[in-house]
């Protein structure tokens, strides 16, 4: 018996209860659209995170105090009090592979000109740093050595910041107020960043660059840097050279981390692979529930239609032939299911892109997922049932009332 | 020597419920030639049903010798039993047993889909059928709530008569007509019957088995006496 003739049948009637077959389908539509939302979510922010970490410029290595008995308390307080301006120095000059360090220190601080003003985050650096972070100068210089050895008091301005307190006006050479705590600094703006946009959960616009040494000397009396953020030849190598190094001073490996920005990348990968394999699981439950209710119409229906078999088994119809109906059946109903699943998903996915920013990306993969789950579950639960119809003795099917 | 065409020898049919043994056919023997027209006659729950359920292929006896034109049905497989219903058997039932869904039409074309036959042979074939029957062409397309009872019955037979079948099995196939629609169809095998096919016709009704050329009169799963009847 030919299938496309079967498949004829069987959508007839699944047509001729609309309501039932529709919601014997819902398990599935549900099921569908959350694996495909969630894979395409998933992907689509994990590439937009790459992106912006990508954006931050290659072979980029960061080294930070590491959290010893968890986040903030007195280990990590004792853990930021390691890195000095002189074991920077030290760490560039003696890693073959580290083409460029510089310390920085993360605060924050109000900044002032005339009547406006702007609660920015300041990063305390040194020059070398707008290249490891690719940064492009819009207007005027970057911090230069001059500026770090003479703690002079000069300011490079994010984009959002400029846009804020400057408004239209020429920020260059204007003096900014910028109030740290207890202290009122007056420092002069020597340049403007373009604009980055946000990475990950820091906005670089949002930021502005002070010499390392003017916030060390003049503004917090500091010894130490929070952080240094290295340009690497081979990030591999540098690692290595830096943790031998970091490691030859500091005995407790716990005390620092070095990464690098691919590995970073990588272990964003990994999490959010996880995540979205964890998540697509919890939606494919709902597959299986979708399954056991297209199983529990299908046998419904066996019951409904014994008659029906009788009769085409009186007619001439192998156990095969039964079987094939009905199989068909669980079959175009669990993939009607999907495909107006995978509609809703993709739609779902396009939805919540635009509010996240991305791309929506429709996989391959999630497509296969989509259909291949939702064959897979007509295939498997209407198994059962179908063996069931194809077993029934014609002669007790014809007498069923 | 060739065998008749169906030849059945001390067949037994046992329903089994629970240690309980019900027999239902108890040795029934009997010949039948290739163009007889037979009755089974027989009052209700005297087997007769079941009788035909085995000589139509559609159950075995639980022992016994069933011979179909040469093949012993005992010994075939449940596919093969399919296949002879399929291609040498009609059946007429007297609830008329049209599948609720499908047109007339659809409705006659089933055993052809089960031959594998292509839908347009399946068309062809299933128009020719129902005309023969004597139903109107602007009721090809009917379902079977909208049509009659006797039309419903034209097309059970249409149906029967699909796959050209050496036998025709009709279970009281006038049992939910009126006289004279069931007059009509008991015509209509009548014909069939002339043109030599094998009719064996299941029913309570000494007038309805009156059109049979032999009456097999079945009382208590077994053959109590058998008339034939002057044409």
């Amino acid at each position: 018996m030919i299938v496309s003739e079967l498949a004829k049948v069987a959508l007839q009637s699944l047509m001729i209860n609309k309501l039932r077959s529709f919601l014997s389908m819902l398990g599935i539509i549900i099921g569908v659209t959350a694996v495909i939302a969630i894979i395409s979510i998933g992907q689509g922010a994990t590439q937009m995170v790459q992106e912006t970490i990508s954006s931050l410029g290659s072979g980029l290595v960061t080294i930070s105090p590491g959290f010893r008995g968890g986040w903030g308390g007195r280990a990590a307080r004792t853990a930021s009090g390691l890195f000095t301006l002189e074991l920077g120095e030290e760490l560039k000059e003696k890693s073959p592979d580290v083409e460029e360090l510089v310390p920085s220190i993360q605060s924050g601080g109000l900044l002032k000109y005339g009547e406006n003003s702007y609660q920015a985050s300041i990063v305390a650096t040194a020059s070398g740093y707008e290249n490891i972070f690719n940064h492009t100068i819009a207007e005027g210089r970057f911090l230069v050595a001059e500026d770090v050895d003479n703690y002079r008091k000069v300011v490079v301005l994010g984009s959002n910041v400029v846009r804020e307190l400057f408004g239209n006006q020429n920020p260059l050479g204007k003096k900014t107020i910028i109030q740290m705590g207890q202290g009122r600094f007056i420092f002069e703006v020597v340049g403007v960043l373009e604009s980055k946009g946000q990475v990950m959960f820091f906005n670089f616009d949002n930021q502005v660059y002070i010499p390392v040494t003017t916030m060390m000397k003049r503004m917090t009396g500091s010894k130490y840097v929070n952080s240094y953020s290295a340009q690497a030849i081979d990030s591999e190598e540098a690692i290595k050279q830096v943790e031998f190094l970091l490691a030859k001073r500091l005995e407790d490996p716990d005390l620092y981390n070095v990464t690098s920005q691919e590995e970073i990348l990588e272990t964003i990968q990994r999490v959010s692979a996880t995540m979205i394999f964890m998540l697509a699981g919890i939606a494919g439950i709902s597959l299986l529930v979708g399954g056991i209710g297209i199983m529990n119409i299908m046998l419904v229906s066996v019951t409904e239609r014994t008659r029906e078999i009788g009769i085409r088994k009186a007619l001439g119809a192998k156990r095969k032939d039964i079987l094939i109906q009905f199989i068909v059946e669980a079959l175009v109903m669990s993939l009607v299911g999907g495909a107006i699943g995978l509609v809703l998903g993709w739609a779902v996915s396009v939805l919540v892109s635009r509010y996240g920013g991305w791309a929506p990306t429709l996989s391959m993969f999630s497509v296969v997922v989509g259909i291949g789950f939702s064959s897979a579950v007509g295939l498997v639960f209407g198994i059962y049932p179908a063996m069931k119809a194809a077993k029934l003795n014609p002669v007790e099917a014809l007498r069923y009332e | 020597m060739k065998k008749p065409f169906i030849q059945a020898n001390d067949i037994w049919k046992i329903y089994y419920m629970g240690e309980v043994e019900v027999p239902a056919i108890r040795g029934i023997s009997l010949e039948i030639k290739k163009g007889e027209f037979i009755a089974i006659i027989g009052p209700s729950g005297s087997g007769k049903s079941t009788l035909m359920h085995i000589l139509g292929c559609l159950d075995k006896p639980t022992k016994g010798i069933f011979y179909l034109d040469e093949e012993d049905i005992l010994k075939a497989s449940e596919n093969r039993l399919a296949a002879i219903r399929n291609d040498r058997i009609g059946f007429v039932f007297q609830q008329f047993n049209l599948l609720a869904r499908r047109s007339a039409l659809e409705n006659v074309e089933t055993p052809c889909l089960y031959a594998g036959k292509s839908r347009k042979e399946r068309i062809r074939r299933a128009r020719e059928s129902l005309l023969k029957v004597g139903l109107e062409e602007k009721r090809f397309s009917h379902h079977p709530n909208q049509l009659s009872g006797g039309q419903r019955q034209r097309v059970a037979i249409a149906r029967a008569l699909i796959n050209d079948p050496d036998i025709i099995f009709a279970d009281e196939p006038t049992g939910a007509l009126d006289t004279r629609s069931g007059d009509e169809i008991l015509e209509i095998f009548q014909q069939l019957n002339k043109e030599g096919r094998t009719l064996i016709l299941v029913t309570h009704e000494r007038y309805v088995a009156q059109y049979a050329e032999r009456i097999i009169h079945i009382k208590d799963g077994r053959i109590d006496s058998e008339e034939l009847i002057a044409q």
